[in-house]
């Protein structure tokens, strides 16, 4: 947006139209004396844009002329590129008007027109100043007398209107100080504030429920109390009602009566029962007598049967017995003469035995010696061979002669090679003519000529060789010399004579060898050992004649000992029979005893009675009548028992009717007791109104809750209102300082060059200026830099309106009063910089000052109405 | 046989303190309910009643302080030409023997306590059948006996019991809840029944009074007595509301809509002599602007003095915001982002109630503060 010109009609003094146009693009001044109307016509275009057509306050007032006439301000402007032209005007009645022309067209009125005008004003999107900026001397709070820390803020109230737009500014801080305030009333970092209202409705609910609980429970006990009363009363008069007292008595007595007939019938019985018992015991004791002696008398018999039968069992035995023993001695009789027997079987065996070991030990030797022979002889022909074979040349000696003789062949070889030679090639049809030491010289042949030579050729002369100093010879005699050195040390004359003597010496060896090892077949072990096996032999005997042959002594001596094993047989067969046959006379004889002793023991037990038998059926025939008497004492005890009445029930009946009617009395005893003091305690509480009380607590207690409630809601309103704001302050000087500060800098160094401008963090206040090291707080810096300050900040908004495409005219009215001449040049270079593409107003009554400026000059013209 | 005129009331509620009232009503309130006996016996006069029949629950508990038993007794006793027929209900029942022994004790002789199921002839000619509490839950119906009571030929029979009749369920007498029918079933000319507060006719012969004066906003208007009239034996009562209450309690709805003027003082009593004695409980509802919310509400803060109570319930209220409102916050800038943030967070269905009415509220706030600063 950009401002082309500016119309006033009723506004203070100029009650008649006046005008300010032809303003540029850049920079404009209107330079003109105090009480020209300068602040006029800033007001004027303050209204215009800030104050609702409808509005009627102190500062319209304040614009209407002292002849009064409703204020009319009208602006032309230019915005996206198209020319509009705004009316407005104010009544004290509130019916002002708006009209908005574009191109000379009407395009919005009334209250259309103000939002379109609101539009123009509203703040990018993205954030940013709104689109007028404003700055006044009146604004920027330097005014005597002020805080700093206020005076600062209205500096920044004055250079950052925007940045109240952004940040809520003054009046953020005055929402957030009353919110913040507020919320002190009721909270504190650790809770409820004491004495504050959250903490009171906390403390009246805390205080009201643990009431209601008292009551409640004062109330439930007087309930509980007038119940157990009424539950004792009711107790106390069944417990006190004479005919129960009776039917308890009557009942007592019919228990004590029924418990005595109960111990009398038990005596009873317990008597019925010991008669049984003693009934029992004689029939008892009469049967094991009978008993008894029934089986004295069977026993007295069977004992003198045993005696007869044992006695003669024993004769029997004894006369087995005599024929046992009379076998047992035939039988070692015939072992004895069998055992004589083998053992000159045996006898007969070992001699043939010996006889033929005699023989074979002849036979052995007959060949030791013949092998013992035939082994000293080949022990001779041995050592023949081996003084042979130590003869002639070792294999080693020939070895080194041979060696000899092949480095000789070499030297002479070499000594060939490296003398002159010659070679004869015949022409065609001469095979010869030439001659070599008088040798006829082979065509095509190479002769070498180590000691020189003499060459005849025919029908020409001599040739002479000499072989002057290349060919040299003492290798050949070196060689030599060593061979014939080998050879004379082994004593012979030539190498063929060595081979010979080495072949000679071979053979010897190979015979040598085979001579050893026929030997070590004859005698394997050596000729020692052949002597020592011969002389090892047994001597030999005499032959023995008439002796058997082995196989037949051995043959004879086991049939001998079989023979003797049969016997033995026999023998061991007869003993046995005999031990047996013992045995068994000796139990025949300890039979007999055994029954006589019992006979014995049999007449004993029935010694005194002379007729036992007569004894036995007396007492059988006693039997009967014990028996029976044994069933009538039975009879008598079971039938009691079936009578028998029961003593513990009796008993208990008794015990618990006994026990109840104590109780009774006990129990009448303390009801009358706890009545007592159940009364005493009804009658302090039902005075007391508990329950009135307790009615009246609970509506206290639910208001209490809702009032809790209530600040509660509203301590989370207030928190909650507190938290959106400082979130949103946050968010918004992220969004804004750091591009305030970029477009800040340049300009700042316009006028400090060395100086860099300090912002606080939290107030996005200018904090201070830092110049050649030295910080500077901004409540020490003059009046003339806090302005220069607030203008640049002011300027740096601009920019950056400028550049978010929302151009937004700055308008300063007297805004730099307090800065010198010196310092106004660098700030006319500041305004000059930022008009480039900015729109510029400046108001100002420093003419002479302002001259520099430079910029479009503007004035205050009259104009006619219409 | 002449006319029987007698007055039916019940649930006096004697001794309640309404403690969930502030101070000031609080106290008019008790002072009200202590004032019933005297107004009560002033309206049988007026209305040519000798008899005043109460249904139950005279007292608001079992123990009321000696002061308001003294003083209600020497209240009804003041005109001894009248009669009070008292049973107890299930807020004084019969347990609460303290309560009934003091009485029997301090009663004057035109008092009489009825506390047995048995018939009492009251005037000549005229059986009273009541129902007596003998707890505070009796778990019965408590009227079933007086089916076969039998009462001498040509007696008026009228039924005074305490109990609900809500629940129809039983016919086996198992049931609290007394039968509707009683009163045909009992060949009753009248049945006189108290618990319910407010006025029920249950059948032309069966009706509950209602609370004299009544102690919530569950029943509007003023509390009241009948005088009923019994020509004769199964004639019809003739019933008439007498208004005894002091106090009217009211609970008007505001329903309001952004394009319509709240109009609050059109819902209020015309007599605006009687606001002092009027109870006022409004309840909003629907979608209001925000300026006109601040207004609203400074509209019944202006108003509430002039009442004995005014209590707003405004949770059913919510404010429209129009861009014109946040606007009148800033248009732009972190006053205005906190005022959108607040906005949104109030719109938001997904946050729980709670958190969308701070929201709201909070945004009210600020655009109090924001109003207030710019006052």
């Amino acid at each position: 947006m950009k401002l082309l010109s500016i119309r006033l009609q009723n506004v203070r003094r100029f009650t008649t139209p006046v005008e300010i146009g032809g303003i540029g693009p850049g920079l404009n001044v209107l330079s003109a004396p105090n009480e020209s109307g300068k602040s006029t016509v800033f007001d004027a275009l303050h209204a215009l844009f800030f104050k609702d057509r409808k509005a009627w306050d102190k500062e319209l007032r304040a614009l209407q002329p002292h002849a009064g006439g409703d204020p009319e301000v009208s602006v032309t402007l230019e915005s996206g590129g198209q020319t509009y032209r705004i009316e407005k005007s104010w009544t004290k009645g509130r019916r002002g008007e708006i009209r908005v022309f574009r191109d000379g067209h009407l395009a919005h009125q009334a209250d259309d027109a103000e939002a379109w005008l609101a539009g123009l004003l509203t703040a990018p999107k993205d954030g940013g100043p709104a689109g007028l900026l404003w700055v006044r001397q009146g604004l920027l709070g330097l005014a005597d007398g002020k805080e700093t820390e206020t005076a600062r803020r209205d500096l920044a109230t004055s250079v950052t209107g925007e940045i109240e737009a952004m940040t809520g500014g003054r009046q953020m801080d005055d929402i957030l100080r009353h919110c913040r305030s507020e919320l002190d009333g009721y909270v504190t970092s650790r809770g409820a504030r004491k004495g504050g209202p959250l903490d009171d409705a906390e403390t009246r609910v805390a205080t009201l429920e643990a009431r209601e609980a008292e009551l409640r429970a004062r109330a439930a006990a007087l309930r509980q109390d007038l119940d157990n009363r009424s539950r004792l009363r009711r107790e106390l008069e069944g417990l006190n009602d004479p005919e129960e007292a009776a039917e308890r008595q009557q009942k007592l007595g019919e228990a004590e009566a029924a418990h005595a007939a109960a111990l009398r019938h038990a005596e009873d019985l317990d008597r019925a029962r010991a008669a049984e018992q003693s009934a029992r015991l004689a029939l008892e004791n009469h049967a094991a007598a009978t008993e008894r002696l029934a089986a004295q008398l069977a026993e007295a018999r069977e004992a003198a049967a045993h005696l007869a039968e044992a006695e003669q069992r024993l004769a029997a035995a004894r006369e087995v017995l005599t024929g046992k023993d009379a076998a047992w001695e035939s039988a070692r009789r015939a072992h004895e003469a069998a055992s004589k027997e083998a053992e000159a079987a045996s006898h007969r065996h070992r001699r043939a035995l010996k006889a033929e070991q005699a023989a074979q030990a002849a036979t052995r030797r007959q060949e030791l010696e013949q092998r013992l022979a035939t082994a000293s002889d080949r022990r001779s022909q041995v050592e023949t061979l081996a003084a042979l074979a130590q003869q002639g040349l070792s294999a080693d000696g020939l070895q080194q002669i041979e060696a000899l003789a092949l480095e000789l062949s070499v030297a002479r070889k070499a000594l060939e090679t490296a003398a002159p030679a010659v070679v004869m090639r015949y022409a065609e049809g001469r095979g010869d003519g030439v001659s070599l030491d008088g040798r006829p010289l082979p065509d095509s042949t190479r002769i070498a000529l180590p000691e020189g030579g003499r060459l005849d050729i025919a029908g020409i002369g001599a040739l002479h060789v000499h072989p002057g100093a290349g060919a040299d010879g003492s290798s050949v005699e070196t060689a030599l010399a060593e061979l014939d050195a080998a050879l004379v040390e082994h004593g012979l004359a030539s190498l063929d004579e060595a081979r010979r003597s080495a072949r000679d010496r071979a053979a010897s060896e190979v015979a040598l060898r085979e001579a050893r090892a026929a030997l070590k077949l004859a005698a394997p072990d050596g000729l020692e050992a052949l002597q020592a096996a011969l002389a090892a032999l047994p001597a030999p005997v005499e032959t023995e004649d008439g002796l058997p042959g082995v196989a037949e002594a051995e043959q004879a001596e086991i049939a001998a000992r079989q023979a003797l094993q049969i016997a033995a047989t026999a023998l061991e067969s007869a003993r046995r029979a005999a031990e047996e046959v013992r045995q068994a006379e000796a139990r025949a004889s300890m039979a007999g005893e055994s029954a006589a002793a019992r006979a014995d023991r049999a007449a004993l037990a029935l010694a005194g009675k002379e007729d036992p038998q007569a004894a036995l059926d007396g007492l059988r025939a006693a039997h009967p009548a014990l028996s029976q008497a044994v069933e009538d004492a039975r009879a008598r005890r079971a039938a009691l028992e079936t009578d028998a009445p029961d003593l513990d029930a009796a008993q208990a009946t008794l015990q618990r009717l006994t026990s109840a009617m104590k109780a009774a009395e006990a129990r009448s005893r303390q009801i009358e007791n706890d009545l007592a003091g159940l009364e005493s305690r009804i009658e302090i509480q039902a005075g007391e109104a508990v329950d009135e009380e307790l009615s009246e607590v609970q509506g206290q207690l639910e208001a209490a809750r809702a009032q809790h409630d209530a600040v509660r809601f509203e301590v989370d309103v207030l928190q909650r209102l507190a938290g959106a704001l400082e979130r949103a302050r946050t968010e918004a000087r992220d969004r804004y300082v750091q591009p305030v500060l970029a477009e800040l800098e340049p300009l700042v160094r316009m006028i400090w060059p060395e100086a860099e401008l300090r912002f606080d963090a939290d107030t996005l206040l200018p904090s201070g200026l830092s110049r050649t090291g030295t910080e500077e707080p901004f409540d020490v810096l003059s009046g003339g830099t806090q302005e220069q300050i607030a203008l640049l900040v002011r300027l740096a908004f601009a920019r950056i309106l400028a550049r978010s495409g929302t151009p937004a005219p700055v308008i300063l009215d007297d805004a730099i009063v307090y800065t010198d001449d010196d310092r106004i040049e660098a700030i006319f270079d500041a305004l000059t910089r930022q008009a480039n593409d900015l729109q510029i107003i400046v108001l100002s009554c420093r003419q002479k000052a302002f001259r520099d400026l430079g910029g479009t000059a503007l004035a205050i013209r009259h104009v006619a109405a219409g | 046989m002449t006319d029987f005129r007698f007055l039916h009331c019940s649930d006096l509620h004697l001794g309640k303190r309404f403690g969930n009232f502030p101070e000031e009503p609080r106290a008019a309130l008790a002072e009200a309910r202590a004032d019933l006996p005297r107004r009560l016996a002033e309206a049988a006069r007026a209305n040519g009643a000798q008899h005043i029949l109460v249904a139950g629950d005279v007292f608001d508990t079992e123990t009321p302080s000696d002061r308001v038993l003294r003083q209600a007794l020497t209240a009804m006793g003041a005109d001894p030409s009248l009669d009070w027929w008292i049973i107890p209900g299930n807020h004084d029942s019969l347990a609460a023997e303290p309560l009934w022994q003091s009485v029997a004790e301090h009663a004057p002789a035109n008092v009489h306590l009825l506390v047995r199921p048995e018939p009492v002839e009251i005037a000549p000619g005229v059986s009273l059948l009541p129902a007596p509490a003998p707890r505070r839950f009796p778990g019965v119906d408590l009227t079933v006996w007086m089916d076969g009571c039998a009462t001498p030929e040509g007696h008026l029979r009228i039924g005074l019991a305490h109990g609900g009749v809500l629940d129809f369920g039983s016919d086996d007498g198992v049931s609290e809840t007394i039968a509707p029918d009683r009163a045909a079933r009992a060949r009753l000319d009248y049945l006189a029944l108290g618990d319910w507060h407010g006025l029920w006719q249950l059948n032309e012969r069966t009706r509950y009074s209602g609370s004299p004066e009544h102690d919530r906003f569950k029943h509007e208007g003023r509390g009241a007595c009948l005088a009923v009239t019994l020509a004769g034996p199964g004639a019809l009562p003739v019933v008439e509301e007498i208004p005894v209450g002091r106090f009217d309690w009211r609970q008007p709805v505001l329903r309001i809509t952004p394009e319509t003027q709240a109009d609050l003082e059109a819902l209020l009593p015309p007599d605006r002599l009687a606001w002092k004695d009027t109870l006022v409980r409004l309840t909003m509802t629907g979608w209001i602007r925000l300026p006109d919310r601040l207004a609203l509400m400074e509209d019944i803060e202006r108003l509430k003095p002039e009442f004995c109570h005014f209590a707003v319930v405004e949770d059913q209220l919510q404010t429209d915001y129009s861009p014109d409102d946040l606007d009148e916050i800033a248009r732009s800038g972190a006053l205005r982002m906190a005022a959108d943030e607040l906005q949104q967070a109030a719109n938001d269905a997904s946050l729980a109630q709670r958190d969308r009415a701070i929201a709201e509220a909070a945004l009210n706030r600020l655009y109090g503060f924001v109003k207030r600063g710019a006052a």
